[in-house]
């Protein structure tokens, strides 16, 4: 356990000293639109989730996002997916960059579970009923913040449900398990979703430099800390 | 009776016509397991040329480049690049080729570095048996043990180098330069075979070569500008009294104690600018005219365009501007590097006064804001700003305000005076072009590709688009014509493609494009496996 701890003292002050300015000012970017767009508080709070852990989770993701939406075609994929099907559905979308075959493991996780099913009643409850309708409706949902935050929540569930006696030392070490998760795959295994929190596989600027994705989730997290809004 | 006939013959002949405008080709069906290629954000794939389109398709049996009725076998689309007239490098069982107009070239150990000119001159440099070669139209060149292919010009003639027995020379058309001990080698310059620079070391001294002539010895020189024209500004440290030189196309100047890397400049007609540090202050040189002293700064401060000159002229720790000798200020700050100065004279930069923000636009002062965003000028004199004021937020475009906004994103203003907007206004995204707004969105961004106008974002089901489905958003792709008189919208909500508010073909599009020669809309859908192209002809 100690050196669990060490670990992770290590790991989050590598967060803070290691990572290059450009890259800080990018957190510094999705930490303005979080407090700008209360939104995002509003929905995690009212659903009972720490919001600013959940939006640390995808906080990453917003640079990504506006950094390749104007070089991205994703529109042409959006619509092979939905006429073809999932062999089209390992794109990233949305401003947490989803993909719907993440959303269809999701989807297909909370149709064998009650728990889930009484928690996300609305996952499952598609108006179209053929399968390309389906997909068509998923990519509608997908496009949509709201959406992306309950599939956000979906996905802490599922990972909460997958790793039930996985314990956390402090919050930095369980954030690092679930940003990896959320980076990685939500159907990883453990070993996987913890060798790769140290895992330097995320582009991070046009140099082509990489980055480990929970570090800058890490990163994000303790700056949001020292706002008033998410103040412990 | 004959009301009703006339009116289904009409009704024909308006339905044969849509009709006629549409051709759907088949052009490939998909195998059991082939897929469109795509990375992760983007399909691989367009329309281009007249006529012409390329797809590529992986599948368990390896790669397919689609390209109009051809279908050619590749290793791996993920390192296949596709050009005007050239496709490179197509992999085949582990060997590498280069294919230029028509004609493939290989097998290779490995292919790379390839250009083809507008007129079909073509070079490219491969590896076999661990040694560098180079193909231009045909010759081979080689074999070395490293080289570099840098570049073609429309009359035949090239640049390389390449390195032999631990020594490096430099090949220009037929003419040689070395061997060099070592050379900068990204410091080619190459528009012909006699318009060229580059620098190199011989031992620890350190020389230039400009259209052919040498210059040197030097403890440090580097070419900071060389125009098409052979027109150069270098600047070099003499190793003799360790003072910093500027060679201005065969005019010394100098010693200074130290010359700005990033502040200079030089016109295609030769006329130049650069600045320097003298005993602690800022001097700039226009053509061997001196200005100054200055306070020191640093940053880049020195604007030259066609006869124009303009500059940052710190003075006793007041802040000036001097556009063609126009002397502006003092102000508190000055944002130097907003400045625009165009090749007509029309300029723009921002400064603060009184602790509020001002623009000066062709020596009319705007303001006082609160905060001042961005200009743009043109060689027309049109201008364009955006900025805060008491919370909210304006564009300026050639005096009219568009406003109050939310937020700006984007702002464009091109030569022929348009101009594009994307803000935010009552909670929702809107895109502006020359005064036309489209929206409400819930996000949206423009941009061109090409000369091509273009807005992608996301869009309110049940709101302002025909939309034959419930969904809370779509993301959305409207294409229009240069001239914006046409326009195309695709979505994955649609099944079918609108075309100037007309619903077209009987599936949802994607790769979409304008083609200005043949007045058409592109785009291609799925039928089941079969990948369909589709025109539909204005």
């Amino acid at each position: 356990m100690r050196f669990v701890v060490i670990t992770a003292f290590l790991v989050a002050w590598q967060a803070n000293i290691a990572l290059p300015q450009h890259v800080s000012q990018n957190n510094d970017a999705a930490l303005q639109y979080f407090l700008n767009n209360p939104f995002f508080a509003d929905f995690f709070e009212s659903r009972g989730y720490d919001a600013c852990f959940m939006f640390a989770i995808v906080a990453p993701e917003l640079w990504r996002y506006n950094a390749i939406r104007d070089k991205a075609e994703t529109l042409s994929l959006q619509v092979l997916y939905v006429e073809a099907g999932s062999e089209y559905g390992n794109f990233s979308i949305g401003r947490f960059q989803m993909k719907p075959d993440f959303a269809e493991y999701a989807e297909k996780y909370v149709a064998t579970s009650k728990h889930l099913q009484q928690l996300f009643p609305e996952i499952i409850a598609y108006k179209a009923e053929t399968e390309r309708e389906i997909r068509r409706e998923r990519m509608g949902r997908l496009s949509s913040d709201k959406w992306q935050c309950l599939y956000l929540a979906l996905f802490y569930e599922i990972i909460a449900n997958r790793f039930p006696e996985k314990k956390f030392v402090n919050t930095a070490e369980k954030l690092m398990f679930y940003a990896s998760a959320y980076n990685y795959g939500l159907d990883a295994d453990d070993n996987k979703i913890t060798a790769w929190s140290h895992q330097q596989a995320f582009p991070v600027g046009p140099s082509g430099r990489k980055t480990a994705y929970a570090s800058l989730a890490l990163e994000y997290y303790e700056k949001s800390k020292l706002t008033d809004a998410c103040k412990l | 009776m004959k009301k009703i006939t006339t009116f289904v013959v009409l009704a024909a002949i308006v339905a044969s016509s849509a009709f006629a405008q549409l051709q759907s080709t088949k052009v490939y069906t998909l195998l059991p397991e082939e897929i469109i290629y795509h990375d992760e954000n983007s399909l691989l794939g367009t329309f281009s040329g007249n006529s012409g389109f390329w797809l590529m398709i992986s599948g368990p049996e390896g790669g397919k480049l689609i390209e109009n009725s051809n279908i050619i076998p590749i290793e791996n689309p993920e390192y296949t690049a596709i050009y005007d007239n050239m496709r490179t490098p197509l992999i085949k069982n582990g060997k590498y080729y280069h294919q230029v107009k028509d004609k493939e070239y290989g097998p290779y150990e490995s292919a790379y570095n390839i250009f083809v000119t507008k007129n079909g001159q073509f070079g490219f440099q491969y590896q076999q048996n661990e040694k560098s070669y180079l193909n231009i139209n045909g010759n081979i060149f080689g074999p070395y043990d490293d080289c570099m292919f840098w570049d073609i010009d429309d009359n035949g003639g090239f640049a390389y180098w390449y390195y032999i027995n631990k020594t490096y020379t430099f090949k220009i058309g037929n003419k040689e330069f070395g061997p060099f001990d070592d050379i900068d080698s990204y410091s080619l310059r190459y528009f012909n075979s006699n318009t060229f620079a580059f620098t190199y070391m011989k031992g620890d001294l350190r020389f230039c070569n400009i259209n052919g002539t040498e210059f040197g010895p030097y403890s440090y020189v580097v070419i900071q500008h060389f125009t098409p024209q052979g027109k150069y500004l270098v600047k070099f440290k003499s190793s003799s009294d360790n003072k910093e030189y500027v060679n201005a196309t065969g005019k010394v100047y100098g010693p200074y104690n130290s010359v700005e890397s990033y502040a200079s400049t030089i016109h295609e007609n030769g006329k130049f600018a650069f600045s320097y540090i003298d005993e602690g202050k800022l001097y700039y040189n226009f053509d061997g005219s001196i200005k100054g002293p200055f306070d020191s700064y640093y940053g880049k401060h020195v604007y030259l365009s066609n006869g124009n000159t303009a500059y940052y002229a710190p003075t006793n720790k007041q802040n000036y501007m001097v556009v063609n000798n126009i002397s502006y200020g003092p102000y508190d700050e000055i944002d130097s590097y907003t400045l625009n100065l165009t090749e007509s004279g029309y300029f723009a930069f921002s400064f603060k006064r009184n602790k509020m923000k001002y623009l000066m636009i062709n020596g009319t002062e705007y303001g006082p804001y609160n905060l001042t965003h961005g200009v743009l000028t043109n060689n027309k004199g049109n201008s364009m700003f955006w900025y805060t004021s008491d919370d909210k937020q304006y564009i300026n475009v050639n005096g009219k305000v568009l406003g109050p906004l939310e937020s700006i994103g984007n702002c464009t203003l091109n030569e022929e005076g348009n101009y594009t907007a994307d803000y935010w206004k009552n909670s929702k995204a809107w895109c502006n072009f020359n005064g036309t707004e489209y929206g409400p969105f819930d996000e949206a961004y423009s941009y061109y590709i090409g000369e091509t106008p273009v807005i992608m974002g996301l869009m309110p089901g049940k709101q302002s688009y025909d939309m034959s489905f419930s969904y809370d958003y779509a993301n959305f792709k409207i294409i229009f014509s240069k001239n914006m008189k046409h326009k195309m919208e695709l979505s994955y909500a649609y099944d079918y493609v609108v075309i100037n508010g007309n619903k077209v073909g009987d599936s949802p599009g994607f790769s979409g494009v304008f083609d200005e020669s043949s007045q058409s809309f592109k785009w291609f859908s799925l039928k089941g496996r079969d990948i369909i192209m589709n025109t539909y002809k204005l």
